[in-house]
């Protein structure tokens, strides 16, 4: 029967939808996307941003080479483009740099755009984290030099160029698909902006040229797929669409993916106006969120992934083993959580500038259907923007929609439901079928396993018989043994058929209670599935407002300014002078955010750690031969008590 | 109400009492260990600090010019730890008497030994007793710093703060 349910799905997952039908149902719940003031790049056609750019490839130690002129290229010719060039990477060039004078003019043009337009960013992003992460975030600041990067000024002249591209006429497009998997009917919209200005607009981790974000909404078909495929064929297309249920929807956020990106469409959480999902999209970014606020945003960087878990078992040591004190739970601050090796950046999704979609302000032109029989799509496997030859990739434009920068397939494209951790769930209809087709399963297996353990069982008594009758005969001595090790065996194997049995039965019963819940209606709560949600920075009080926030961008420089005068200037007072600096700073620091307490406690335990390393230091063998002793007495001791009991 | 229904009520406050009780207890246990070792540790600075005061020929170090370096290093143990030593006597006291702020004051005690500890030690000034007084330091600190001691105090500092209005 599972088998059966199984390949219903398949054969669901092949089948397509007419584009009229695509439509509509993208139409039904296209998103509203609310943007953050201040945002300067907004979701256009794809084809508009490929008429305006040119196309390149680049082999490793060549220059770029241009394949294809603004002009000659166009969506029909980026499909044709032969990547014949293995160890060559093919890219889109949207902007040019902008000359010094033309930089110049379009400041002075557009004033508020280089401070960031009508954008104030609160709370410094530095100034809601510990020093920790503020020298890695130094240190990654340095390493933008030395590595690849998207020019700064490519960030102005891709705003004149989108900008004359809404003066040449102000459409909003998103590109949608509609797609059956699991069970699911998966209606996907993608977004395409013609550049990413994180970095250089709003302090966050790059730019790129191209940026394309998505965003799912999972359907439960009004009946079995079956069913389904015979109603959209045939003229009842209406009446089905008002059957389908939106169940669940997922928006895409840099490049996390499973449960955490889904919610359920009666979760509070997710916010609807006249049944449009509402996305707040973060400035520069792009990522997609479901509440509007400032998120914090931690990049890892993958060499310092050692030392993250490092510090984390040093964690565990300190609180599980030695029962050290852990903090008041909610208000442990981000350091605390382990996150001492990761650069913070925030996404500024505040939803007070512009909105985009239905009943809006600005709306939503008629959308693209992604059909992977287009070559732009499908056989263009290259990037969607300049290459800036970053390591990291970050600073790299995105790949389209199917793929992956390295030209693999993207998950989101070719498995939508396991991207979002929903291929675990199945739609309401399925869900019951599922469940009686595992009781019957389980029942038949039930049975056989009763069959087997009634015979092992009867087999087993006969063992015994016969085991215990030769127990006297010593000219059978070796056949009692033989049979003894056959008793022993047996009765394991029983054992665990018991087990087996009991184990299955508790599932079934487990299973019929399940079963009964959703018979009643009763559905588990709509976010038991989240372990970690994203959820907007309250960021900590810190005193002194704009004093304290230039502290805490200037700290680390004026710590490596001091380092260096120490060195210079007072070479032998180096250790008193690197302990007083330390002190001084984290006492500075402290102050700002109110933990003086938490300071004197963490200094103190450091003292405490360095004198221990003293100690071992000074007296290893000592030590060693302490324990051994107390060890000794302890067993002599415990042995000893044992004998006058 | 039911008989019943009264015996059962009256045999869960009993436990609810029991179990304060024992946390009480368990408190009280955890106060006294905190000033117990607090004590011991300013007796023992105080017979260092005594032991190498008295082990110095002060009338001859007076008569001479200059202090010797030893007489120097004495009079700066002296300086450091005496006035350690009295402090800590009046935390233990504070602590015993369950003053919320007195464990804040004992770690702070134990960073100011700690650093005159480590200070000695990297500057070569390393007198036996360091490594004594850097184990108990160590000793303290864990202790102080152990969710149950911190909880003790915590819930102390919160019960003694005004309620926000």
């Amino acid at each position: 029967m599972m088998f059966d349910l199984r390949s219903r799905a398949d054969d669901a997952h092949r089948d397509r939808l007419a584009s009229d039908q695509e439509m509509a149902l993208l139409r039904r719940y296209e998103p509203i996307l609310r943007f953050t003031s201040g945002e300067q790049f907004f979701p256009v056609d794809v084809e508009r941003y490929v008429e305006q750019a040119s196309l390149w490839y680049q082999r490793p130690g060549e220059d770029p080479v241009c394949a294809l002129t603004q002009g000659e290229l166009t969506l029909e010719t980026l499909g044709q483009v032969d990547l014949g060039r293995p160890d060559a990477v093919y890219f889109l060039k949207f902007a040019d740099p902008l000359g010094v004078w033309e930089l110049a003019k379009y400041r002075a043009e557009h004033p508020a755009a280089s401070a960031g337009r009508r954008f104030s960013p609160g709370t410094g992003r530095l100034a809601r984290v510990g020093y920790a992460s503020r020298f890695f975030d130094a240190f990654f600041n340095v390493t933008l030099l030395a590595r690849g990067r998207v020019p700064g000024d490519t960030a102005a002249a891709a705003a004149l160029l989108f900008e004359q591209m809404l003066a040449d006429g102000e459409q909003y497009r998103y590109h949608g698909r509609v797609v059956r998997e699991s069970g699911w009917l998966v209606v996907q919209y993608w977004f395409f902006y013609v550049y990413n200005n994180w970095r250089s607009g709003f302090s966050g981790a790059n730019d790129h040229e191209a940026d394309w974000e998505m965003v799912s909404v999972y359907l439960a078909e009004p009946d079995d797929p079956a069913t389904a495929r015979a109603n959209t064929n045939g003229d009842d297309f209406d009446s089905w669409l008002d059957g389908c249920r939106p169940e669940w929807v997922a928006y895409a956020a840099h490049d996390y993916e499973g449960d955490d990106l889904r919610r359920r469409w009666d979760d509070p959480e997710v916010e609807k106006l006249d049944g449009h999902p509402v996305v707040y999209v973060a400035a520069g970014s792009h990522a997609c969120y479901f509440r509007r606020g400032e998120y914090l945003t931690e990049l890892e960087l993958p060499f310092l992934q050692p030392l993250t878990k490092a510090a984390n078992r040093l964690q565990r040591f300190w609180h599980d083993q030695l029962r050290q004190y852990e903090g008041d739970g909610e208000r442990a601050s981000v350091d605390e959580r382990g996150n001492l090796f990761r650069i913070p950046f925030v996404d500024y999704a505040r939803g007070d500038g512009l909105t985009l979609g239905c009943g809006q302000g600005k709306q939503w032109s008629a959308p693209r259907l992604l059909d992977t029989d287009e070559g732009w799509l499908s056989a263009y496997r290259g990037l969607w923007g300049l290459y800036a030859q970053d390591p990291f990739a970050g600073e790299n434009a995105p790949a389209g929609p199917m793929y992956n920068q390295n030209r693999t397939m993207r998950r989101s494209w070719f498995d939508p439901v396991g991207w979002s951790g929903l291929d675990k769930v199945s739609p309401a209809y399925e869900e019951t079928r599922l469940i009686v087709a595992q009781q019957v399963e389980l029942r038949q297996l039930e049975r056989q396993l009763q069959g087997e353990i009634q015979e092992k069982a009867f087999e087993l008594r006969n063992l015994g018989i016969a085991t215990r009758a030769m127990r006297t005969q010593p000219h059978l001595q070796r056949l009692h043994a033989d049979y003894q090790g056959k008793v022993e065996t047996l009765s394991e194997e029983l054992a665990r058929l018991r087990t087996d049995l009991a184990a299955r039965r508790a599932l079934l019963h487990t299973l019929d209670g399940y079963a009964a819940l959703l018979a009643a209606g009763v559905r588990e709560p709509p976010r038991a599935h989240i372990r970690r949600a994203l959820t907007p920075a309250m960021g900590e009080p810190f005193r002194a407002g704009r004093l304290a926030e230039i502290w805490a961008a200037a700290s680390i420089g004026l710590m490596l300014v001091v380092l260096v005068g120490l060195i210079y200037f007072a070479r032998h007072f180096m250790v008193f002078g690197l302990s007083a600096m330390i002190a001084l700073f984290a006492f500075i620091e402290a102050t700002f955010r109110g933990r003086l307490v938490r300071m004197v406690t963490s200094m103190t335990i450091g003292l405490a750690v360095v004198a221990a390393l003293v100690l071992v230091y000074e007296f290893f063998w000592s030590i060693v031969a302490l324990i051994v002793f107390v060890i000794g007495s302890y067993l002599l001791w415990d042995n000893l008590r044992e004998l006058w009991r | 109400m039911e008989p019943e229904m009264l015996a059962r009520l009256a045999e869960r406050q009993a436990a609810a009492a029991a179990t304060n009780l024992g946390e009480r207890q368990a408190r009280q246990w955890v106060i006294r260990v905190i000033a117990l070792l607090l004590v011991v540790q300013a007796l023992a600075l105080l017979v260092v600090s005594g032991a190498t005061g008295l082990a110095l020929n002060w009338r001859r170090e007076l008569g001479d010019i200059m202090l010797s370096l030893r007489a120097l290093d004495t009079m700066l143990l002296l300086i450091v730890l005496v006035p350690v030593a009295i402090f800590e006597i009046v935390t233990a006291f504070g602590i015993w008497m369950g003053q919320s702020s007195a464990w804040l004051r004992a770690l702070i005690i134990q960073g100011l030994l700690l650093i005159y500890s480590l200070s000695s030690y990297i500057s070569g000034r390393s007198q036996g007793f360091i490594y004594l007084l850097m184990l108990l330091c160590i000793v303290n600190v864990l202790y102080l710093n152990a969710n149950d001691v911190r909880f003790t105090f915590q819930s102390r500092r919160r019960a003694s703060r005004p309620p926000r209005v």
